[in-house]
């Protein structure tokens, strides 16, 4: 609302704008008032009917043909307030009644144009009783209620009397100085601007549950907002430990290959040259795993991460009565063509030529060590009963590329019912040492799972 | 067999993992930030829904200035 708004005009239409904006037709409310200010003055006759409000109202018609005159029981709040002038006919036996007294002061309140008339002074006996009649009223119940609030007043029973053209000027008069009904359009304009606010509290009551649980699902996301990177973090650091473990079984995996050869050695080439290869085989296959998963996973952790907080929003958009965001399946670019190059060139990377190499060695020892075995075998009293070890020396001397040696050394010979590869406990006791048990190495094939049984 | 995965894996390994950490560092955070801007804008046009469904609040004020104004 800006501007003046001093105008009835200008009221009337700043309410039904105010209205509108509320949801509310106020076409109801000012339509009386558009009526009211473009009719006669209007008077009211209020009075309980015995004290001859009837008659009274009569009188004015007829004195006051420009006005409308219409009768009224008194009430608070006045249910008709678009009125000019209002007459109060009270009877003197029951003068000012207290809904009479209340209907005085609310309308002096509102500063509206108020007469009294004291009907029935017959009831109070002759003319003496009547006047000590009068004066104890104007003493004790007209002067106090309405002296102060410089409301006149009269005795209909008066000789002349009172209803006639003296007091229908006054009336007019009184009309006339009211301006063309401002008094009384402001009075109900007020009402209903109070009616309009008190129906407005409603709504504010639930403008505010709104705002709050809006605001709580601010806070609710800004909490999650947090808990998606710290979530995000997590896996990345967890991807690349495993990135990292993978790379570190890649370098210990060599140990394991070194162990199987000699295992291989011991059974006679018996083992399957696929199991002396398989930890390094294995190793490799991890890492690729690894890099396989290393992008997916974290992206999968924050669709879901992101996904949640989504229905989250939405869950909440709908409880607000809003639209859902449509957020849940929110894309993500993951795209780093420099890290996928580089994956698939390490996927590429093959260690077979070296594979190869150890078994071209290996297969080398092997047999010389069965021609020697051979030999030994021609010519018993050489060399019974000795092992023969191969020690570190030997591994480096036997052209592999340097690199780690095997700690353990191994016996050609095994005893009998165990297998080839046998290690020494510390106590210096043999034992039986199958490979799966060793951590470093891979789960025999089955023709070395035969050789175990 | 060191030396060949010290010559072959090993710069391959390290390229990988600086790339990953790098993505996963900037391209990672990059891809977070975006998409919770994107819920960020959902919520924003979700307050000025709320704001613009509210908006009698405003005629409460001006029913409050036309009542002092009427007295």
């Amino acid at each position: 609302m800006t501007g003046d708004v001093s105008s009835l005009e200008d009221l009337l239409a700043a309410l039904e704008e105010a209205s509108a904006h509320l949801g509310l037709t106020a076409q109801a409310r000012t339509a009386p008032v558009r009526s009211f200010l473009a009719g006669p003055p209007v008077v009211r006759v209020v009075g309980p009917p015995h004290a001859e409000r009837a008659a009274v109202a009569e009188c004015l018609t007829s004195d006051l043909p420009s006005a409308q005159v219409l009768e009224a029981a008194p009430a608070v709040p006045d249910p008709e307030p678009l009125w000019d002038v209002a007459v109060l006919v009270t009877p003197a036996d029951r003068a000012l009644s207290l809904i009479e007294e209340r209907f005085i002061a609310d309308a002096a309140a509102g500063h509206r144009a108020v007469l009294v008339l004291v009907s029935r002074m017959s009831v109070l006996g002759d003319e003496r009783a009547q006047a000590e009649a009068r004066r104890e009223l104007e003493r004790y119940r007209l002067g106090p209620l309405l002296k102060t609030r410089q409301i006149p007043w009269f005795y209909l029973d008066e000789s002349p009397p009172v209803c006639d053209a003296a007091l229908a000027k006054r009336i007019n008069a009184v009309a006339l100085r009211e301006g063309g009904h401002q008094r009384a359009a402001r009075v109900f304009l007020m009402r209903q601007t109070d009616e309009l606010i008190q129906a407005s509290a409603g709504l504010l009551d639930a403008r505010r549950a709104e705002l709050d649980r809006f605001s709580a699902l601010q806070t609710q996301l800004g909490a999650q907002r947090a808990s998606v990177y710290e979530s995000v973090r997590t896996s990345v650091l967890a991807a690349l430990d495993r990135l990292r473990s993978d790379e570190e079984g890649l370098y210990g995996s060599v140990d394991a290959v070194m162990n199987m050869t000699e295992a291989w050695l011991d059974s006679n080439g018996l083992i399957p040259w696929a199991d002396v290869e398989y930890p390094l085989r294995r190793a490799q296959t991890a890492l690729t795993a690894g890099l396989g998963t290393l992008v997916a996973n974290c992206a999968s952790t924050l669709r879901a991460d992101l996904g949640r907080v989504a229905r989250m929003l939405d869950e909440g958009l709908q409880e607000l009565g809003l639209r859902p965001a449509g957020l849940p399946n929110i894309a993500v670019t993951w795209a780093l063509p420099a890290l996928e190059e580089s994956m698939a060139r390490l996927r590429e990377a093959d260690p077979s030529p070296v594979l190869s190499a150890v078994r071209q060695v290996m297969q080398q020892r092997l047999a010389d060590a069965q021609r020697k075995n051979r030999d030994k075998a021609a010519d018993p009293a050489k060399e019974s009963g000795q092992t023969m070890r191969l020690t570190k020396t030997t591994w480096r001397s036997g052209g592999l590329p340097p690199g780690r040696i095997p700690s353990a050394s191994a016996s050609v010979t095994s005893p009998k019912g165990c297998h080839p590869l046998r290690r020494l406990t510390k106590r210096g006791k043999r034992r039986c040492v199958p490979p799966c048990c060793s951590s470093s190495t891979p789960i025999l094939s089955r023709a070395s799972a035969r050789c175990w049984a | 067999m060191l030396q060949f995965l010290d010559a072959y894996f090993e710069p391959r390994i390290r390229e990988v993992l600086g790339l990953a950490e790098e993505w996963l560092s900037r391209a990672g955070r990059t891809a977070v930030e975006d998409a919770l801007a994107e819920i960020d804008r959902a919520l924003g046009r979700a307050e000025a829904e709320l704001t613009e469904r509210h908006a009698w609040s405003g005629a409460y004020s001006r029913l409050l200035t036309l009542r002092t104004a009427i007295g």
